[in-house]
C-alpha cells in the first residue's frame, strides 16, 4: 500500500484539496482502473440481467392472451378489405411478426378475399396466377374481389 | 342493482342499465332473472373493471349497437375513435390489451371496436420488427421460415 507508507492516507485526501504526492498519485490511478474494470463487468451484469427481466415480463404480457379472432380483428382494422401492394405488405408484415400472428391472420378469411392488382402485374411472361389463387383461397366461403387497376 | 365479482375477490355494485351494455351480462340477468347472487368474472381483475365500468357509465342511456351484426362482413374500417374515447384509451399497454380481453369476454362490442383500432393505429406504417418491438413479442419464426412465407407471398410484396 504505497500510498499510507507516506503517513499521508488518502482517505485525508478524499476530505480535502490537498494535491497527492506522486506514490499517491500512483496508487489512485491503479484503484480508478480497478474500479472502472469493477463498473464494467457490473454494467453486462446489470444488462444481461435487465434482457432476463424483459424476456420473464413478456412470458406473462396480456398481448399473448388475446384469441386469435380478436387477433383477427385488430388485423381487419388494420388493413382494407381488398389490398393494394402497400396493404398486403402490410398484411405480410403482421404474418411475420410471430406464428401466432399469422395463425390469426389465416384464421381471419375477410383479410384474404380482396387483391387489386396492377395491369402491369399480369403480364404473361411474369404473372403468377397459383400465387394469387393461393392467397384468395385463404379466404375459403367468403365472397372474393379482384380488381385490376 | 347488479353485483359483480371479480378475479380478486372484489365485489362491485353497478347500476343494471350501466353494465347491460355487457352483452354477456344483459344475456346472463335476462336468463336468470333478479339475483342477490354475486355474478363472477374471473377473467377480469378489479383494477381492469374499474376501467370498463368507467367506459359503460360514459355510455349510459346511449343506444346499445345492433348484436347480430358480424365483424367479419364489415368492409372497410375507419381508424377514426372518438376524442373521449382516445383519452380513455390513453393507458399503458398492458392495461390496453386487459380492457381488450375484458370488452371480449364480457361482450361490449363497441369498446372492443375501439380497442383494436387502437392497437391497429399503433401497429400502422411499421415493419415486423418494429411491431415486435413495441408489443414485446419474441420472434419465434426461424430464418428459413420466414424466407418461406416471403417466397410464397412474393408476387404480392412490393418494397
Amino acid at each position: 500500500m504505497p500510498a499510507r507508507k507516506t503517513g499521508r492516507p488518502i482517505s485525508q485526501l478524499l476530505s480535502s484539496n490537498i494535491l497527492p504526492q506522486p506514490q499517491q498519485a500512483a496508487y489512485i490511478q491503479t484503484e480508478i482502473a480497478k474500479m472502472k474494470t469493477q463498473i464494467s463487468k457490473l454494467r453486462t451484469q446489470l444488462g444481461s440481467l435487465e434482457e432476463r427481466l424483459f424476456e420473464h415480463e413478456r412470458m406473462l404480457s396480456s398481448s399473448r392472451k388475446v384469441p386469435l379472432e380478436v387477433l383477427g380483428e385488430i388485423f381487419a382494422n388494420a388493413v382494407p378489405s381488398v389490398l393494394d401492394e402497400g396493404a398486403r405488405n402490410t398484411l405480410l408484415d403482421l404474418c411475420l411478426v410471430c406464428k401466432n400472428w399469422r395463425e390469426a391472420a389465416l384464421h381471419y378469411p375477410r383479410l384474404w378475399s380482396g387483391v387489386a392488382l396492377k395491369s402491369k402485374q399480369l403480364n404473361i411472361a411474369t404473372f403468377d396466377g397459383d400465387a394469387v389463387m393461393l392467397w384468395l383461397n385463404r379466404a375459403g366461403g367468403v365472397p372474393k374481389t379482384l380488381t385490376i387497376q | 342493482m347488479v353485483l359483480l365479482l371479480t378475479s380478486d375477490n372484489e365485489m362491485f355494485s353497478v347500476a343494471e342499465d350501466v353494465i347491460k351494455r355487457s352483452a354477456y351480462i344483459k344475456n346472463m340477468l335476462e336468463d336468470v332473472g333478479e339475483s342477490d347472487l354475486p355474478i363472477p368474472l374471473p377473467n377480469v381483475e378489479s383494477n381492469v373493471l374499474v376501467k370498463i365500468l368507467e367506459y359503460c357509465e360514459h355510455y349510459r342511456g346511449e343506444p346499445l349497437p345492433a348484436s347480430d351484426v358480424d365483424p367479419a362482413e364489415i368492409g372497410d374500417r375507419s381508424l377514426d375513435i372518438a376524442d373521449w374515447d382516445q383519452k380513455y384509451m390513453a393507458v399503458d399497454q398492458e392495461m390496453l390489451f386487459e380492457i381488450i380481453l375484458a370488452a371480449n369476454y364480457l361482450d361490449i362490442k363497441s369498446l372492443l371496436d375501439v380497442g383494436c383500432k387502437t392497437v391497429a393505429k399503433m401497429m400502422k406504417g411499421k415493419s415486423s420488427e418494429e411491431i415486435r418491438t413495441l408489443f414485446n413479442i419474441a420472434n419465434d419464426f426461424t430464418p428459413e421460415e420466414e424466407a418461406q412465407i416471403r417466397k410464397e407471398n412474393a408476387w404480392a410484396e412490393c418494397r
